[in-house]
């Protein structure tokens, strides 16, 4: 048994990333079959990054036929890893979610979608601070949220999509991050594939390529809509966007975009969002203005 | 004779009152299609519906440009119990609908721009 150690301090950022993917690389490039991830030296790991290291165990366990063990777990994030579904066995009809911060690990076929839906609605949208000012940024926060799991869904074409959220009530503002892994066809290959070598894209260029209006790898189908709203909804609400996919790493903060390469590659896409949960906002863009149901088509 | 028009309530054609799958979407698509075929007029009713996404939407009504035009779509398609937010997903996605479709060879010039550096 060969056994791996996880960063002293995990956050959710490019670091936090890459060093999960430098687990991934180190494990499958090992020898062994069997395998214990360490978190002896472990001091601070962000729940909703549950759902990175839950994709990654899971590919680890169903396309490398390894075995995987979380050892040495100090009681603190125990506690986080238990409480959020992420190890043991959770009864959730004795949580009451709208009193708590997690919003659980959970695996999801692609064809689940209804399941996620009583996902979000049993442990989201309870929140008794969800949404704390308007119930229209409480919309655009889940629609947004549904139009990453769709891509997910339809780009992936993978087996599962792992998530895992947390609330940060005490934090000013308080904020809401959830992460969402397809461990599917990423970005990168996606795009590269849709230009059949024409054009050939860095794994951070095509990410960067997907998110404009419009863009879609969808072949004969309108699409490309959903990243873009989430982009400018997030840019209102002051919340972030962080996309991994194979080596490229993505992220919207503050109105600004950047972009670079990781060291490792992710075998998926990862995409977390931050939204800002005391945004005060009112949402009014510019199309509003002139919309109507005779205008439409 | 002027027939009535037909409701298509959304909600039937979801499992919840979310309207956010690209494939429930695609039914709601092929239901328009085949009452268009048979010169029906519809009414769109979202009436129960929580939270709509732009892929929903792209599969239930941008594909529509496919074939009809957007003069056709305006006669024979009206919409019902839309909120204002909604319908600017709407109009996001009927606008992105028509540059898409009235290109007739997207996908090359998608290439050629990408590889003019535009």
């Amino acid at each position: 048994m060969t056994i791996f150690y996880l960063n002293k301090v995990l956050y959710t950022n490019k670091e936090g990333y890459n060093s999960l993917a430098l687990l991934f690389n180190q494990i499958i490039q090992s020898d062994d079959v069997d395998f214990s991830i360490s978190f002896s030296k472990t001091t601070w790991f962000e729940a909703n990054l549950s759902a990175v290291l839950g994709a990654i165990i899971r590919i680890l366990e169903d396309d490398y036929l390894l075995s995987i063990k979380l050892i040495d777990i100090p009681t603190a994030i125990y506690g986080i890893l238990t409480r959020n579904g992420f190890i043991g066995n959770i009864d959730y009809s004795s949580i009451d979610f709208s009193k708590e911060t997690v919003v659980t690990f959970q695996q999801f076929a692609p064809n689940h979608d209804t399941a996620f839906d009583s996902y979000l609605k049993r442990e989201l949208l309870v929140k008794k601070d969800f949404p704390k000012h308007t119930s229209l940024l409480g919309k655009r926060i889940c629609t947004s949220i549904f139009e990453v799991f769709e891509n997910a869904r339809t780009h992936g074409k993978c087996q599962w999509i792992h998530t895992c959220g947390q609330y940060y009530p005490q934090k000013h503002p308080s904020r809401f991050d959830i992460t969402v892994v397809d461990a599917g066809k990423t970005i990168h290959k996606n795009v590269n594939d849709y230009f059949q070598g024409k054009a050939v894209f860095s794994a951070s260029d095509a990410i960067d390529w997907a998110i404009q209006y419009g863009h879609t790898t969808k072949k004969e189908q309108t699409g490309g809509l959903g990243l873009d709203l989430l982009k400018e909804f997030v840019k209102l609400n002051k919340g972030k966007i962080q996309i991994v996919s194979a080596t490229g790493y993505w992220e919207f903060t503050e109105g600004q975009t950047s972009t670079s390469e990781m060291d490792y590659y992710f075998p998926g896409t990862i995409v977390t969002i931050e939204f800002n949960f005391d945004d005060t906002s009112f949402y009014m863009l510019k199309e509003e203005l002139d919309v109507s149901p005779d205008n439409i088509f | 004779m002027k027939t009535n028009p037909i409701v298509i309530k959304i909600s039937d054609y979801t499992a919840t009152n979310l309207a956010v799958a690209t494939d429930e979407g695609e039914k709601v698509y092929q239901t328009i299609v085949k009452l268009f075929s048979d010169y029906q007029t519809i009414v769109l009713d979202f009436s129960g519906i929580a939270l709509l996404t732009t892929a929903y939407l792209n599969g239930a009504i941008g594909q529509l440009y496919k074939d009809y035009s957007s003069r056709e779509l305006g006669e024979r398609l009206k919409l019902k119990n839309v909120s204002q937010d909604d319908l600017i997903l709407l109009k996001k996605v009927t606008n992105r609908a028509k540059e898409f479709y009235n290109n007739e060879d997207s996908f090359g010039q998608t290439v050629q721009r990408v590889i003019s550096g535009e």
